[in-house]
């Protein structure tokens, strides 16, 4: 066993304790295993000298006066409290970087959000279309089977909403690189929070987050060029719709011109043509740029 | 040595090694297991036990080699408590000791 997985077993098996402890109890774990391998042990014998794992842990939690057996079965609890662990870590990122990167990270977080968006109305729409080819069914059996698929498809968008989410956060805050080392004082001293060290961290990710890191390079990018692809399709109705609302918002002007008091709906007409028109021109960029800027710009901001 | 006989002494081994100096947690299990073998994995339990019950205090000081290490120091709490153990030893360890070799007089 390395001291990666060494660290690893062990943060998972004192979940119940909270970070910053469980933090101390590692690090000092592993000073221990530095030092006994600066002494000529390898980093193996230094673990397997620490004999069984369960007691070891059994021990510690005891230690902290934890009752074992019932800590065991608040699964939910447990979750919960990884959720709380992983939030705590990501601010704790998000401290540590400077103003520029934040404000980087503010606007790449916004494309995100749109495509989100753009996500979910991509998949009503679909369903609508779908939904609507089922109308020969009766009435009462076209209404629960449209229902139930709406539901699905919210469900459906609602997950890979989340999933983008997390996606981003995990490769621009949890992986990004530290900009100032922090010192290992900062991680020890006895405050009540203090910040996780990168090695920590590591094996943090270890533990929750163990696959979606590997394959997330291409399947980020499949995503985000269907994400384009749905959004392009989205985009032709808005653009008429703002194409509408130009002629429209022109006629008014017209109009008015021509000494018919028409002021007033030529207001509106023309505020909602300029909204629309932006959203189009906001949308068209996003979805023609993110290759280089914007919401994909992994490779260079992670390495 | 049986596992009980070393789980009550071991406190004070620890104890006792503190006492003469701060001392940290690798150092520390070095000297114990000179003493009496024990697991090193589980000596961090207990100095974790005796810091939350304040018998002992921790602080970091830098190191020349490698990081800074967490040192252990006795606190007045754990002075007392350390007397009093000691105490309960010698009068364990002598009535023990008596009983045995009247024992073996007869």
């Amino acid at each position: 066993m390395n001291r990666q997985k060494f660290e690893a077993i062990l943060n998972q098996k004192l979940q119940v304790l909270n970070m910053a402890e469980r933090q101390d109890i590692i690090q000092e774990y592993s000073d221990h295993i530095a030092m006994k391998m600066e002494s000529g042990k390898s980093e193996e014998e230094a673990i397997a000298d620490f004999g069984d794992l369960d007691v070891l842990c059994n021990e510690i939690l005891d230690s902290y006066h934890v009752n074992v057996s019932y800590t065991q079965e608040h699964s939910f609890q447990k979750y919960l409290e990884k959720i709380g662990a992983y939030i705590n870590m990501v601010a704790n990122k998000l401290a540590a970087m400077d103003s520029q990167s934040i404000g980087n990270l503010v606007l790449q977080f916004i494309v995100v959000l749109l495509c989100v968006g753009l996500s979910s109305m991509v998949i009503h729409f679909v369903i609508n279309v779908f939904a609507d080819s089922f109308r020969f069914l009766p009435n009462a059996l076209f209404l629960f089977f449209e229902t139930g698929l709406r539901l699905m498809g919210s469900l459906f968008g609602f997950v890979v909403g989340i999933f983008l989410i997390y996606l981003f956060v995990q490769r621009k805050i949890v992986d990004a690189p530290v900009p100032s080392t922090q010192s290992r004082n900062a991680t020890m001293s006895e405050t009540v929070e203090p910040k996780p060290n990168r090695e920590t961290m590591r094996d943090y990710n270890a533990i929750y987050v163990p696959k979606v890191q590997r394959s997330s390079d291409s399947l980020e990018e499949g995503l985000l060029w269907v994400l384009r692809i749905l959004g392009a399709f989205l985009l032709l109705p808005l653009w008429v719709t703002s194409f509408g609302l130009i002629v429209a918002a022109g006629v008014c002007i017209g109009l008015t011109f021509q000494e018919m008091m028409l002021l007033g709906p030529t207001l509106i007409v023309t505020g909602i043509m300029i909204i629309a028109v932006s959203i189009s021109a906001t949308l068209t960029s996003f979805l023609l740029r993110p290759m280089k800027t914007g919401g994909v710009t992994h490779e260079k901001v992670t390495r | 040595m049986s596992a009980q006989f070393k789980k009550g002494v071991l406190e004070l081994v620890v104890l006792l090694i503190i006492s003469e100096q701060d001392r940290y947690g690798y150092e520390l299990v070095n000297e114990v297991s000179q003493i009496i073998d024990v697991n090193e994995g589980t000596m961090y339990p207990l100095l974790k036990r005796l810091t939350n019950e304040k018998y002992l205090e921790t602080y970091l000081q830098e190191s020349n080699e490698g990081p800074s290490r967490k040192y252990y120091r006795m606190s007045s709490l754990g002075r007392a408590y350390q007397t009093q153990l000691l105490q309960e030893w010698m009068d364990f360890h002598e009535k023990v000791n008596a009983f045995i070799q009247k024992g073996q007089k007869t």
